[in-house]
C-alpha cells in the first residue's frame, strides 16, 4: 500500500482529495482547525492545522468524489474567480495538507516531533546589550553578529555530544568562512580543557563564555541558533548534533 | 503520558522512561551522584539520583512504597541540594532536574521534593486520561490560571521573580492539566502512596531554608492562554497551536478538540513578545492578577 502513495508533489489536478480517517475539526469564526493523528507517533498526539476562511470553504468542498479540477471549477464558479488561480490555489493546498498527512493515498512527510524538547528563543528575537568573554581572544559583543550570518553553538569541552561532532564542525568551517558566516562557540568550563578540545580539533570560531548572556538559560549542549545579520534569531533552537550541523550547513549555503 | 518522552521497547512489566539525547547529560553527570535508585510508578520505571546519601535516604524513605531493585534504571530525574556539590556555584537554589533540563529551581527544599512528588505522581495522572495534558506552563494569581509556553519554565529565573512580586506562582508539575469540561487547569493531589513523616528531615538537609509553597492541590479557572506573536491570533489560530500542544487523552479527538476549541475561545488570547522580561510578564500578569 506504501508503494501506492504519491508524494505531495506527484499531486495533479486529476487527484481526488478523500481526509483520511481520524481528522477532526473545529470550526470558529469561518476558520478551520483540523487535527489528524501524527504518523508512526504514540496514541494521543496529535498535528494541528489552521485554514484561513478561503481554505475553510475549499476543504469542505473536498466530499471524496471530487478532484481537484472539479473543486476549483465549483469554486472558480461560485466565487466568479479566476479558474486558473483558483486551480493552483486548490493544488497547492492539497499538497500541502497532503504532505501533512491528512489525505489517503498521499505520503507524509516525516514530522519529527521532540515534545519534551526545550523550544528556546522565538524566532525574531533579537540578541543584543551583550558582552562575551573571549578565550585567548577578544571580546564578543552584538557588534560582531550583524551583518553576517552566525551560527551560535552552545558548547561545552565535557559533553561527549559536542567533542563528537567536533571534527565535523571543523571540516565545515571553511566552507561556513567562505560564505562570509561565522560560528560563535558559547561555551562553559575550564580554559584548558575549552583550548584542548579547540585546538585538537582544529576548531576556528570564535570560543567565548556567556559572562551573563543566557540565550541558552537551563538548555542543553550542544544546541544553536543561527542568528541573522540583524543580531535576531532566525531559526528555532537546533538542539543535539544533528541539528546544529544543519544549521551549520545552513550558514555554510547562504552568503 | 508516553509520548512525552517515548518509552523503551522493552520486554518488562514497568518501561523505562527515555530521556532525550539531545541534551547534554555529561556536565550533569561529572557531579558526585549517590547511586540511582528506582521507584514504579504507573506502568513506568523511574530512576533517581541525590546529591548526597542523607537526601537520597529521605527521598528513599518517602518514596518506599514505590522502590524497587533494579540497578539498570537509568536516570531520569536529579535532586541536587544547594551547597552539597562544591564544583556549582553555590546560589542557595536548590534544583530538580529531569534529564539534564532544570525543571524547578527553590529555595525550599520541601518545594523541590514536591516537585519530584508532583512530577512522579503526573505520570500515574496522565496515564488515567481524565485530564487533557498540555506542554505548557501554568501559572496561578489571584485572577485564576493562565497557560503559557514552555519556554517560560526553561527560562524561569528570568521570570519568576517578576511573578512572586504580584503573587503569581509557576505550577510545578511537567504538564498543565486541563479539565477542558470545567475550563480549569488541575494540580492533583499526588496519587502515591508516600511516607510523609520525613518532611522534617527534609527541611533539616538544607542551610537556611527559605520557605516557598507550592501551588496548592486544586481546581484553578482558567483566565487565559498565552501564545508567542506580536500580533493578535484569531480563535482557529489559537485553538491550533493549543492543540499542537495538548496530549489528547481520551478516544474522542473530535471530543477533545471541542472541548478545547470552546476553552481557548473562552478565555483571554494574551500575545507576547520577546525582549525585556516584562513584554512576557505583563500582558500575563494584566489577566491573572486583579489589578
Amino acid at each position: 500500500m506504501a508503494d501506492a502513495e504519491l508524494t505531495a508533489e506527484q499531486i495533479d489536478v486529476d487527484f481526488v482529495p478523500v481526509p483520511v480517517a481520524g481528522v477532526s475539526f473545529a470550526e470558529l469564526e469561518g476558520e478551520l482547525v483540523l487535527t489528524a493523528p501524527l504518523p508512526e507517533s504514540p496514541q494521543g498526539n496529535y498535528d494541528a492545522h489552521w485554514l484561513d476562511g478561503t481554505g475553510a470553504v475549499v476543504w469542505k468542498a473536498f466530499d471524496g468524489s471530487r478532484s481537484i479540477e472539479d473543486v476549483a471549477d465549483l469554486l472558480s464558479e461560485g466565487f466568479d474567480a479566476d479558474p486558473d488561480v483558483v486551480r493552483e490555489d486548490v493544488l497547492a493546498l492539497v499538497r500541502k495538507l497532503g504532505q501533512a498527512g491528512l489525505f489517503e493515498g498521499v505520503k507524509a512527510a516525516p514530522q519529527l516531533r521532540f515534545p519534551d524538547q526545550p523550544e528556546g528563543l522565538p524566532v525574531g528575537t533579537p540578541l543584543d546589550n551583550f558582552r562575551l568573554h573571549g578565550l585567548d581572544g577578544p571580546d564578543l559583543d552584538n557588534a560582531g553578529l550583524h551583518g553576517r550570518l552566525t551560527v551560535l553553538v552552545n558548547w561545552s569541552p565535557s559533553c561527549g555530544y559536542c567533542i563528537r561532532m567536533a571534527d565535523s564542525l571543523a571540516a565545515a568551517e571553511p566552507s561556513v568562512a567562505e560564505a562570509g558566516s561565522q560560528i560563535w562557540f558559547l561555551t562553559h568550563g575550564d580554559e584548558e580543557a575549552n583550548r584542548g578540545v579547540r585546538d585538537g580539533h582544529g576548531l576556528t570560531g570564535q570560543f567565548a563564555y556567556a559572562d551573563g548572556f543566557a540565550p541558552f538559560a537551563g538548555l542543553g549542549t550542544p544546541s544553536a541558533y543561527l542568528i541573522d545579520e540583524s543580531g535576531r534569531t532566525a531559526s528555532p533552537l537546533a538542539s543535539g548534533a544533528t541539528g546544529v550541523m544543519e544549521l551549520v550547513r545552513r550558514a555554510a549555503a547562504e552568503s | 503520558m508516553v509520548g512525552a518522552t517515548g518509552v523503551d521497547d522493552l520486554d518488562l512489566e514497568q518501561e523505562f522512561l527515555v530521556e532525550p539525547e539531545t541534551s547534554c547529560v555529561d556536565n550533569l553527570n561529572q557531579l558526585p551522584w549517590e547511586p540511582t535508585f528506582a521507584v514504579d510508578v504507573a506502568a513506568f520505571r523511574v530512576g533517581i539520583r541525590a546529591s548526597s546519601a542523607e537526601l537520597s535516604d529521605v527521598l528513599q524513605t518517602l518514596l518506599r512504597a514505590h522502590v524497587v531493585e533494579d540497578p539498570e534504571t537509568p536516570v531520569n530525574f536529579s535532586v541536587l541540594l544547594a551547597g552539597e556539590q562544591r564544583r556549582s556555584r553555590n546560589t542557595g537554589f536548590h534544583f530538580l532536574y529531569r534529564g539534564s533540563n532544570a525543571h524547578l529551581r527553590t529555595r525550599d527544599p520541601l518545594r523541590l521534593v514536591h516537585g519530584l512528588v508532583g512530577s512522579l505522581s503526573s505520570l500515574a495522572v496522565a496515564s488515567t486520561g481524565r485530564f487533557q495534558a498540555v506542554q505548557g506552563v501554568a501559572l496561578v494569581g489571584d485572577s485564576g490560571a493562565v497557560i503559557a509556553p514552555m519556554t517560560l519554565r526553561e527560562y524561569r529565573a528570568r521570570f519568576e521573580r517578576r511573578f512572586a512580586l504580584r503573587g503569581v506562582r509557576y505550577v510545578d508539575l511537567p504538564w498543565v492539566f486541563l479539565d477542558a469540561a470545567r475550563s480549569e487547569i488541575v494540580v492533583p493531589e499526588p496519587v502515591l502512596d508516600l511516607d510523609w513523616s520525613v518532611t522534617d528531615s527534609i527541611t533539616d538537609l538544607a542551610r537556611a531554608p527559605r520557605p516557598e509553597a507550592p501551588v496548592p492541590a486544586g481546581a484553578y479557572p482558567l483566565c487565559g492562554w498565552a501564545f508567542f506573536g506580536n500580533h493578535e491570533l484569531t480563535a482557529a489560530q489559537a485553538v491550533a497551536i493549543a492543540a499542537r500542544d495538548t496530549y489528547f487523552s481520551n478516544n474522542d479527538p473530535q471530543q477533545c478538540l471541542s472541548d478545547l476549541a470552546a476553552v481557548v475561545s473562552g478565555v483571554q488570547r494574551i500575545p507576547l513578545g520577546w525582549g525585556e522580561p516584562s513584554t512576557i510578564t505583563d500582558p500575563i500578569l494584566e489577566v491573572v492578577t486583579n489589578g
